[in-house]
């Protein structure tokens, strides 16, 4: 994986602050306010003992006694309950910004940014790390926003203490200064060991997760209570609880040994602090109202300085995840996102062709398509076939506009594809992919990929598909959603009518182009027949591109294209490469034996 | 009524607090030393802190000596109780782990058809959240113990404020309120006074708590869109769709939509929950007051020292909130539990299945009969009949085909076979027995099985292969190459030990036939003596699907084998063809005779064999 860029925590929060106030005016205002109740409410804390030990031994009335006591604790109700409230509103807008914001921007990036940078496996660890980091209140972007607060109260907090406290001893000053710097020594110390131990550790979890997911998920059952594979998979789960128990073990080891060193230094500070005031007071130099004053000061400060560091350690964690989440948002994207050729030119049906294409994956040692050269008339019919792993696959990526060549062009019309806009380019392509999904959406938003569309064209397209009936069949037609995961009442379509529904989808979008990689691979039969007559009959006026294993498909295409090891092997009609006697006649051959008289074929096996 | 439901509160407390001691042993004990020296820890300095004082006023002797013992127990506990406290948080995660690793263990182990069951599953989805919402086991026991802490705190305090109720010897010229300050009873009144504030909040605590249980409840529903809406976005193949056609617009307005009625939702309720926290805080702070008042007096009336005044401020204030964060607790504890409850629940959903004890016998020959005897199945909840009256005796030792057309019933006809589900109607014997008398796991080892929609998993190819950590690696060898899978495994550099996809380090990707070959080869490795195929060839291309149907032969021989598939090729190698239409057997005999027939085998044959 590329290394990743990392930024201070300081440059992180700024950024997030930034954006806050961008979304929201108000977020400053809420952040001050609670500041200053924050801050306030400790102070009169402090107070309340010292003016009560005044007003007794100052030798006050039962008046003032009353009138101190009193003003104060109003004072202190009053931002008390003042407080609880500012804080929700902040919390609130914090929780806000993460999702209208943070999310938002994760998931606009995921689904619009160049698909061939998302789908590698650093692309998709990318963004699961960016997801991670917008995916809770207290993680992440949310996480460094809620103790931004925290940090700013005990800065300030410190910064108004310390003064106080400089002004009575400087030596109790070093001593909490000695100890925030072995609290800070022995924070790097555990911090550096959470990095270099966390990559396992981490690992264990997904792992875990992993395991998690697979035993409740009922697709998995059958395999798992044929083959008995409990005691296998609860091993590996047992192994990576343990592994991570005795990881935590050190890790908390090293982060307990902070409240040690804390406590040597108080003891040390509490000695010191007590000495002095001790004498100053035998001196004469305070009275006991001061010497209360002073232990309630020494010991706020303290609490300001401790809670500092604390928050700064907590940023030290979630600035990495802020780190993840802007390294996704900021990846650049390498396909055309400017002007381009105008599409509505391209005729229908194009003209497409591929020179000399090449198509490496990244970190791959040998391209998949490998200098390709073909031309597909505009409105001729391509059946692509070639064995598992002969590159179709790539190659439909390629045409649909997900993948740029790393090599060569390809040329739609004369113009380069690389030329157009991305998202143009994707208009003049309608792909049926070969794992089939469907949007827990409406069944008419997933024919027509909006939520405002042509009703009637819609039925029309259900109808060439051949799913008319089973769509008016079903409780809300059209507006019936698909799976129970967003809607309760949403219905599960067969493999069939997934297929079929994808097929409307193509046709509802009618693009020049069309690609059908592996249609049929779910279908009966019956079915597969009937599929196969309506590609036939809906697809005359398009150019187009047919990937099956099976052969006997490519009899209604106007050409077929043998592709080995990402090259064009054979080309030319059903008749020619059979007459040819090449691979592609092998492979029809294969197939075709089982179909055939019984006489003139050996039994296999 | 009430005295039952408390009845059910410590029971449930109890039987959870088994429940940890079982799965953590030292959970416990940790958790009672911290609520010990955590509740001890503010006391140190409130009666140190007031006698300090005291011993200044006094002239300062023996001062140094006070401040020592104060700041060696200050060190003794809070040290302690601080390192004691990331033991208990290590843990409680620890234990947290394995509470959902028992969650996975009763998932891999109950009925399949319980893991089917939307009731059973959306049990799971309730326990999961209320833990998630509410806490695990382990936030549950460090609730207890902060409860136990805080009952420790009320017993220091009132040991503190008793000093209160001695009476002083009364100073000379005392007045009349002086004398009434003096009395026990005004102490008395005084610690009345001082209680009633938490207890006052009593109700407003219920309220918060009735408004998280509301939010909880009312937001299930938006959290589980939430997660929906963010696994759309973040599924990569997927967003080959959504990019083609251009849906990412009508995503964004339905999740924005979603959003402003979700956060909404949030900010109504956290708006209202807060205010009510802040009422409870400032009622709270009445005990400070009077605190402030009844001491204070005291001290004025010359009845008590001036340090006494810290320190009886300092108890009172402990007293009354270790009051009213007990009575907070006690609410959040019985939900703990409640959500808990679904916990363990879950965990203990007995099996609706009748299992049997009958071993298999077990034989070289394969001699195993298997029949159905007018089986007629329909899934939990459904109306219509999956299967309908079918009898039939699968081909002993030889192999048979089952054809037609999706939806006909041949996927169930398979799961009935293995026992995921049992029959609404009739019954399946093994040996004129019925298979539900056998013991499930012995009549399971009769079965090789690979499904259509076969899972692998993300491990060792090697264990994969042997479904188990411990294989004979010569027989996944050779099952690899029966399969014809052997090649590509040793061409991988760690050969069986290669992690199969991205969670493994360096995890291979397999093409959809790599897999297919691989879960041949598991199947082959269990050797059991029938071998049932459905739909293997799916994603193989013609020379790999060659290689399978020549190799059927021999991978099966001598056990009784049962193939499905919508390539009509396949039937042409079996002895018996099986035909399925509408949950019932419609046709049976060889291929030959059945082609020769008019019927649904031949238009079937017909539609794929017009092409070639």
């Amino acid at each position: 994986m590329k290394k990743q860029k990392h930024r201070p925590a300081l440059v992180n929060i700024w950024y997030l602050l930034r954006q806050a106030v961008r979304q929201d005016r108000t977020y400053p205002l809420a952040l001050a306010a609670v500041l200053a109740v924050k801050l306030a409410l400790p102070v009169i804390a402090t107070l309340l003992p010292t003016a009560a030990v005044a007003a007794l031994t100052r030798g006050g009335t039962l008046g003032t006694y009353l009138a101190a006591i009193g003003g104060l604790m109003v004072l202190y109700a009053g931002g008390t309950f003042l407080g609880v409230l500012l804080e929700e509103v902040l919390s609130v807008k914090n929780s806000v910004f993460r999702t209208i914001w943070g999310v938002t921007a994760q998931t606009k990036k995921a689904l619009t940014m160049d698909y061939q940078l998302l789908e590698s496996p650093e692309g998709l660890q990318r963004m699961e790390t960016a997801s991670h980091a917008v995916g809770g209140n207290h993680v992440g972007v949310e996480g460094m926003l809620r103790h931004l607060a925290d940090w700013l109260l005990n800065l300030l907090g410190m910064v108004l203490y310390g003064g106080l406290a400089v002004a009575l001893d400087w030596r109790i000053l070093l001593v909490l200064a000695a100890m925030t710097a072995a609290n800070y020594a022995i924070a790097l110390w555990a911090w550096r060991f959470n990095m270099r131990t966390k990559g396992e550790a981490d690992k264990d979890l997904r792992g875990q997760n992993y395991f998690f997911r697979l035993s409740r998920n009922p697709a998995n059952g059958k395999d798992i209570r044929l083959y008995r594979m409990e005691q296998w998979i609860m091993g590996a789960v047992t192994a990576c609880v343990m592994r991570r128990d005795s990881w935590r073990r050190r890790s908390f080891g090293r982060r307990a040994l902070r409240s040690v060193s804390d406590s040597v230094f108080l003891v040390l500070r509490d000695l010191l602090a007590y000495a002095m005031l001790v004498g100053s007071f035998l001196a004469g130099d305070i009275d006991a109202a001061g010497f209360t004053l002073t232990i309630g000061v020494i010991s706020t400060f303290t609490n300001w300085l401790n809670m500092f560091v604390a928050a700064s350690d907590d940023w030290r964690y979630e600035t990495l995840e802020v780190d993840d989440f802007r390294n996704f948002l900021d990846q650049e994207d390498i396909f055309n996102h400017g002007p381009g050729p105008d599409v509505s030119k391209v005729q229908s049906p194009p003209r497409v062709e591929l020179r000399d294409v090449t198509f490496t994956y990244p970190g791959g040692e040998k391209p998949v398509i490998d200098h390709l050269n073909l031309t597909i008339r505009p409105g001729e019919k391509i059946a692509l076939v070639g064995l598992n792993g002969a590159g179709k696959t790539t190659l439909v990526k390629l045409l649909s506009g997900l993948y740029r060549p790393t090599g060569g062009e390809i040329l739609v019309d004369g113009v380069p594809a690389a030329d157009f806009n991305a998202a143009e380019y994707l208009r003049l392509v309608g792909t049926l992919y070969q794992d089939v999904k469907l949007l827990p959406f409406t069944v008419g938003e997933n024919v027509s990929g909006a939520e405002d569309y042509d009703r009637e064209r819609v039925w029309a397209c259900l109808e060439k598909a051949g799913l008319r009936e089973a769509v008016e069949a079903l409780p809300k037609g059209l507006d019936t959603s698909i799976t129970q995961r967003l809607e309760r009442d949403g219905v599960d379509l067969s493999g069939g009518q997934q297929q079929r529904l994808l097929f409307a989808r193509a046709l509802y979008k009618d693009a020049p182009i069309l690609i059908l990689d592996e249609p049929t691979a779910a279908l009966d039969p019956l079915a597969e027949a009937d599929l196969y007559q309506k590609y036939a009959q809906t697809t005359g006026d398009k150019t187009s591109l047919f990937i099956s294993h099976r052969l006997s498909s490519t009899q209604f295409c106007d050409r077929v294209v043998y592709l080995e090891n990402g090259r064009v092997a054979e080309e030319g009609t059903h008749r020619e490469l059979l007459e040819r006697g090449g691979k592609y006649a092998e492979l029809f051959e294969i197939q075709s034996s089982y179909y055939k008289d019984k006489t003139d074929q050996e039994e296999p096996s | 009524m009430k005295t039952k439901k408390r009845a059910e509160f410590f029971r449930d407390c109890r039987d959870l607090l088994s429940l940890i001691h079982r799965r953590r042993p030292t959970a416990i004990p940790a958790a009672l030393v911290t609520a010990l020296l955590e509740s001890a820890f503010p006391f140190v300095n409130i009666l140190f802190g007031a006698r300090i004082l005291d011993r200044l006023l006094a002239g300062g002797e023996g001062v140094m000596e006070l401040v020592g013992w104060m700041v060696a127990l200050d060190f003794v506990l809070g040290c302690g109780s601080r390192v004691l406290r990331w033991s208990c948080r290590a843990e409680a995660l620890t234990a947290d782990e394995l509470s959902m690793a028992a969650v996975a263990e009763k998932c891999l182990t109950m009925d399949y058809q319980q893991l089917e069951t939307q009731s059973i599953m959306d049990k799971l989805t309730r326990a999961g959240e209320g833990v998630t919402a509410q806490g695990d086991l382990f936030s549950f026991l460090w609730s207890l113990s902060e409860l136990l802490g805080h009952g420790l705190t009320v017993l220091y305090a009132l040991a503190a404020v008793s000093l209160l109720f001695l009476p002083a010897d009364l100073p000379a010229g005392g007045e009349g309120w002086v004398r009434a300050l003096n009395s026990p009873w005004a102490a008395l009144a005084a610690l009345v006074l001082a209680l009633a504030a938490p207890l006052a909040c009593v109700p407003l605590v219920r309220r918060k708590n009735r408004l998280s249980r509301e939010l909880h409840q009312r937001s299930l529903d938006g959290n589980r869109r939430f997660s929906t809406y963010l696994s759309i976005a973040c599924d990569y193949q997927l967003g080959k769709d959504i990019r083609t056609y251009a849906m990412d617009g009508m995503y964004f307005a339905k999740q924005d939509r979603f959003w402003v009625g979700f956060l909404d939702l949030f900010r109504k309720y956290n708006f209202r929950r807060s205010a009510v926290q802040g009422l409870i805080a400032v009622v709270n702070l009445a005990t400070v007051l009077i605190a402030y008042l009844f001491v204070g007096l005291k001290a004025m009336a010359g009845l008590i020292t001036v340090g006494m005044v810290s320190m009886q401020v300092g108890a009172i204030t402990a007293l009354a909130g270790a009051v009213r964060q007990a009575v907070e607790l006690i609410g959040r504890v019985d939900l703990q539990r409640k959500y808990l409850k679904e916990y363990t629940e879950f965990l203990a959903i007995p099996s609706e299945k009748y299992n049997g004890t009958l071993p298999v016998e077990k034989r070289d020959d394969g001699d195993y009969d298997l029949e159905f005897r007018d089986v007629s199945f329909r899934y939990p909840n459904q109306e219509q009949w999956s299967l309908r009256h079918v009898t039939c005796r699968l081909p002993k030792g030889r192999k048979l085909a089952v054809v037609g057309p999706n939806g006909a019933g041949k996927t169930t006809f398979i799961k009935l076979l293995c026992r995921l589900y049992d029959p609404t109607e009739g019954a399946i014997l093994l040996n004129g027995i019925d298979i539900r008398k056998y013991d499930y796991g012995e009549y399971l080892s009769l079965l090789s099985v690979v499904f259509q929609d076969f899972k692998l998993f993300s491990m060792k190819l090697g264990e994969s292969v042997a479904s188990s950590a411990d294989y004979d690696p010569r027989r996944v060898w050779e099952c690899l190459e029966k399969a014809g899978m052997r090649g590509r495994v040793e061409r991988m550099e760690k050969g069986l030990d290669t992690g199969l996809f991205q969670q493994e380090e360096d995890g291979v990707e397999l093409s959809g036939g790599e897999g297919q070959k691989l879960a041949i080869a598991r199947a082959l490795y269990k050797d059991a003596p029938v071998v049932i195929l459905d739909e293997p060839t799916a994603a193989l291309d013609p020379v790999s699907e060659y290689e399978i149907y020549s190799r059927f032969g021999e991978m099966t021989a001598g056990k009784t084998s049962v193939y499905i598939s919508h390539r009509m090729s396949s039937c042409r190698f079996c002895d018996v063809v099986f035909v399925f239409d509408g949950g019932t057997i419609v046709q049976q005999g060889s291929h030959e005779a059945l082609l020769a027939q008019d019927g649904l085998y031949s238009r079937l044959w017909q539609a794929q064999a017009q092409y070639y």
